[in-house]
């Protein structure tokens, strides 16, 4: 028997398996995720089998006695769903359903379901973007009905009506009426809930009503693949049980229709930015009851009015105040971009590397890939700056990275 | 202080052990391992379980073997332990009819037909084969991290490297 090294065998398997090394995050990566684990308490098992084995015998016993006076029928409850209306869309929450709302402005909303499943209409014909974050799956639309699930591995999606752009892990593509995502693990929708959601919405805080569209709805923007491998189960939307409870209300469904914060807003959907920001602006001074949407409202109006240095005061003021706010992440990227605007790489590369250490599985941590590909790019790093820009959507960012790193560099 | 390296090198010859100076000085090492056993997309993951093993029985190392021998014993342990469910799932699946058994499509790549006759070994000698010819581990590294006698090795890399031949004849000398 040979003790030598076969030198060609050695290459060839090494080719084959690929690269071995950690990837450039992965250490701090699974150590999140080892601290979250060891963060909770072990199971016992023996405690739980001895507790199952108990309930077993329990159950025998009850059956074998108490078989005699068990009822013959079984009553079907009915499906129910509970509904929430967003400014731009209706949602149908199945019972177990939770949802938190994390945007509902004049720009669109951004809705996350952490586990069960709805079904959405979102109003066409007014420009605004929804989307939904199932898991790691991301969906974008502009107007149409579909229904998305989460099951244990992973989410699920369908459309009615219109177009939705779907991006995973395995990649971005768009899904017509009637297609639903992963194909082989379809999800069954229930009618009585179809018809229920497809119901003409109710005008909209603008006047607008649900306007049909010719064709398909126009093209979303890219949504970027993120996240966890994930292949998901068969989940039917159809169920019963009691009633679903949403994590978080809107931002504005909820508000009462007098409150300073919806007259805020109101001003902001109507165009009129700089009344909008003084509304925004009183709430904070007075310390109102929607201090943090004020707040984040500021900077974000601010941003979009092309004053990126107020934009980033106002983001970092939010961020002092809210470091873990319902719109932190979204103000990361606030700032982000404002640095970026103003010129400030290097307090943009440094906004990135923090993101990305605390945050590398977050849908939105393309965008600081972005900046650290840039800077790798650079460098001369062109393995860590493609790398780096695997999960961003085609755009010219993405493009002078390519530029300066072809294919065949590495 | 010393690197990470050096003062578990230190801890090593006697003394209490940190869970996280072991993660620092030892995460590329066992991923890699993992990486290279599993042949798995899960490997996070599977990083994730073998330190979770460490860190519940790292009190028990007393040092009587080198720490990656017995980091490595813990990687193989896991990664086996997968290996076989994803087997059993796979068979599960094929039984239910929720996956078809029909013959894999013919692969188009050397890679892919490298792969392919990789998976016909056993994870036993797959890994003997991969940590000898690609990892560059010696007979006696081997063995020591298997617990198991040199010539113990040296047969199973015969019949790992014959197999392999057998499953993709391009390869290597005989």
């Amino acid at each position: 028997m040979s003790d030598e090294r076969d030198p060609e065998l050695g290459k060839t398997l090494d080719l084959a398996l690929g690269p071995a090394n950690a990837p450039y995050g992965a250490k701090l990566r699974v150590r999140r995720k080892l601290d979250e684990r060891l963060a909770k308490p072990r199971t016992n098992w023996a405690l739980v089998a001895v507790t199952l084995a108990g309930m077993a015998c329990v159950a025998v016993l009850f059956f074998w006695f108490g078989r005699a006076a068990a009822p013959t029928a079984v009553n079907v409850p009915e499906t129910r769903y509970s509904e929430l209306m967003l400014s731009s869309a209706r949602v149908l929450l199945r019972d177990d359903a939770k949802l938190s709302v994390e945007r509902d402005d004049a720009n669109g909303a951004v809705v996350r379901l952490a586990a069960g499943a709805a079904l959405f209409h979102v109003r066409k014909g007014t420009g605004k973007s929804f989307e939904v974050f199932a898991g790691a799956t991301r969906v974008r639309v502009v107007g149409t009905v579909f229904g998305v699930a989460l099951g244990p591995r992973g989410a699920a999606v369908a459309v009615d009506e219109g177009v939705v752009e779907v991006a995973d892990r395995a990649g971005t593509r768009t899904l017509r009426s009637g297609e639903t995502w992963p194909p082989q693990h379809g999800i069954s929708i229930d009618q009585a809930a179809l018809e229920r959601v497809r119901a003409p919405l109710p005008p909209g805080p603008s006047g607008e009503l649900d306007k049909e569209r010719a064709g398909a709805a126009s093209e979303p923007a890219p949504a970027p693949p993120s996240g966890e491998p994930s292949a998901p189960n068969d989940v039917a939307l159809a169920h019963s049980a009691a009633p679903v409870v949403s994590s978080r209300p809107p931002a504005a469904a909820s508000a009462a229709p007098e409150s300073d914060y919806s007259r805020a807003r109101a001003l902001e959907r109507a165009g009129d930015a700089n009344g909008a920001l003084a509304a925004y602006q009183t709430i904070v001074e007075a310390r109102g009851a929607s201090v943090e949407d004020a707040l984040f409202a500021i900077a974000r109006l601010r941003a979009q009015l092309g004053d990126q240095g107020a934009a980033l005061t106002a983001a970092k003021s939010y961020r002092g105040e809210f470091p873990n706010g319902r719109y932190a992440r979204d103000n990361d990227v606030l700032v982000l971009n404002a640095e970026l605007a103003r010129g400030e790489q290097t307090a943009a590369l440094v906004e990135a590397q923090s993101f990305l250490a605390r945050f590398p599985n977050d849908p939105r941590a393309w965008r600081f890939r972005l900046v650290r590909a840039a800077d790798r790019a650079q460098r001369g790093d062109c393995a860590g700056a493609r790398s780096d820009i695997e999960t961003a959507p085609d755009g010219a960012a993405k493009r002078s990275v390519l530029e300066r790193c072809p294919a065949e560099q590495r | 202080m010393g690197t990470p390296a050096s003062r578990i090198a230190a801890l090593e010859e006697g003394g209490a052990l940190s869970f996280d100076a072991v993660y620092e000085a030892e995460f590329d090492f066992v991923y890699r391992v993992v990486a290279r056993l599993s042949g798995s997309s899960d490997i996070d993951d599977l990083v994730q379980e073998v330190f979770l093993v460490v860190h519940r029985r790292l009190e028990e190392f007393r040092g009587d073997a080198r720490l990656s021998t017995w980091l490595f014993r813990i990687a193989y342990r896991v990664v086996g332990a997968h290996i076989r469910r994803e087997r059993v799932r796979r068979r599960a699946r094929q039984f239910l009819g929720l996956e078809r058994s029909h013959p894999a499509p013919e692969p188009n790549d050397e890679q892919t037909r490298v792969r392919a006759a990789l998976s016909e070994l056993s994870f036993e000698r797959r890994s003997v084969l991969i940590l000898f010819e690609v990892e560059g581990w010696t007979a006696r590294e081997i063995a020591t991290s298997f617990g198991i006698p040199e010539g113990t090795v040296y047969r199973r890399l015969h019949e790992a490297r014959a197999a392999f031949r057998r499953a993709y004849p391009a390869g290597g000398k005989p």
